[in-house]
């Protein structure tokens, strides 16, 4: 086994690519708005600009969109800025934030007691979501019981919380 | 990054505790085979669909490479505690060979088989390493026939293989099969840009396959002819026999030809 080719982005290289996108005109523009970077990482998968190059997709709350930013870290340059056409997975920043929105609902809290959260968040599509960034929470406070609260990301609140009979469509 | 070199493979794969296991470049006795391939999301659903859809993002930190008769693997598990676990292996054979499984073990937030899973496989093939792929499938006469534009077809001839992307020029084929249970569709695509990204995760809010989700957003029939062919395998999945496996398998032609390993 040898080693080469692509790398995961280092902290350090993580830290470097989301400086050259904030430093760009119209990427910047947003991510000084109530946005966030989802996704940060190497981009083999690019067949045009050259190799080395990564990806930064930003989710944009106030308008609920994705800008896709392709990064050539080397030359410090943003080659391309896109709007993508379907919203990425959830960052770790937003599970922490959901879960962390899901914490403080009273439903929540008489769920839960004083046992454990567990959270288990997940990019979620509710019925009538519309365009928001929404996340389920499986709140899962020992190995059988659970709940699920739902949280609009985009709004930064709970708008739900559904029993497992809910979730899993068996509640008629 | 790690690379390995074995059974006549040089394959270069990425992952991360914030993402799948990833191939990048894949070469066969020194000839590339694929560009990139990834499994970038499990689409989940419960019947009746009352309450949306979620997805599971595959994240490990830990993978596990594994000698095997007549080639190796690498394997990936997308453990999430007492609810459900993934298992991702990529296979390799030294005849060249090649298929990405994911074990499905469950057993989800319900066990009467109310929901099901969705995973989209993509593999940005490479076949003559110049952009001037070919995508065929085999007709119900069992003919390979063009496939002019972008499109989706469904899986009818295992175990023989239903699609194959080929270069005339040097005469190489890779050809991919379903595998049986799967309900396998395949989706060949023109590569681009944005069709790129959706190896990060991105999804749509309906079924993988459907209209108005991945990969078929990307499709506006554009040629796969004399192209950068991607193919987009789905497969399809009930929760009502689980554990279960799901995943393409592939095999090559006319790549150079490599003597078997010697016995020991």
């Amino acid at each position: 086994m040898a080693t080469g080719g692509p790398k995961p982005l280092s902290k350090a290289g993580r830290a470097k690519v989301l400086k050259v996108a904030r430093e760009h005109s119209a990427l910047g523009r947003v991510l000084k708005g109530r946005a966030r970077p989802v996704v940060v990482a190497s981009y083999p998968e690019a067949r045009e600009g050259g190799e080395g190059q990564a990806l930064v997709a930003v989710y944009d709350y106030d308008r609920d969109r994705t800008f896709v930013a392709t990064v050539d870290p080397g030359r410090e340059r943003v080659l391309s800025v896109d709007e993508a056409p379907v919203p990425f997975q959830l960052s770790e920043e937003e599970r922490e934030e959901a879960a962390a929105l899901a914490a403080t609902d009273e439903r929540v809290k008489r769920f839960l007691g004083r046992r454990p959260m567990n959270p288990l968040t997940r990019l979620y599509f509710p019925p009538d979501g519309g365009p928001h960034r929404h996340a389920v929470v499986f709140l899962r406070p020992n190995r059988s019981e659970r709940a699920y609260a739902v949280v609009d990301l985009s709004d930064g609140r709970v708008v739900d919380v559904l029993s497992r009979e809910r979730f899993t469509g068996e509640e008629t | 990054m790690p690379t390995i070199e074995e059974s006549n493979w040089k394959v270069e794969y990425l992952h991360s505790a914030s993402t799948s296991l990833r191939l990048a470049a894949c070469e066969y006795a020194g000839v590339k085979v694929i560009h990139a391939a990834a499994v970038p999301f499990v689409y989940v659903n419960y019947a009746g669909n009352t309450s949306g859809p979620f997805t599971d993002e595959l994240q490990s930190s830990n993978v596990h490479k594994r000698s095997i008769m007549f080639g190796f693997d690498l394997k990936a598990t997308y453990d999430f505690g007492d609810d459900y676990q993934y298992d991702h292996i990529w296979r390799f054979h030294e005849d060249g060979q090649f298929g990405s499984t994911i074990v499905v073990q469950g057993p989800g937030e319900e066990i009467k088989g109310r929901h099901e899973y969705h995973l989209p496989f993509r593999f940005d093939l490479d076949v003559s390493g110049r952009g001037g792929d070919s995508f065929q499938k085999r007709s119900a006469s069992g003919r390979w026939t063009n496939v002019a534009k972008e499109s989706r077809s469904s899986a009818r001839h295992a175990p023989d293989f239903d699609w194959r992307v080929l270069d005339r020029s040097s005469g190489r084929r890779i050809e991919l099969r379903a595998r049986p249970g799967d309900a396998g569709e395949a989706w060949a695509l023109r590569y681009k840009q944005s069709e790129s990204w959706a190896s990060f995760g991105s999804a749509g809010s309906g079924v993988p396959g459907q209209p108005g989700s991945v990969p078929a957003i990307y499709a506006d029939r554009q040629s796969v002819q004399d192209t950068n062919v991607v193919v987009w395998y789905i497969a399809h999945l009930s929760s009502v026999a689980l554990p279960a496996a799901c995943g393409p398998w592939f095999k090559l032609s006319g790549y150079p030809s490599v003597p078997p390993s010697a016995p020991m």
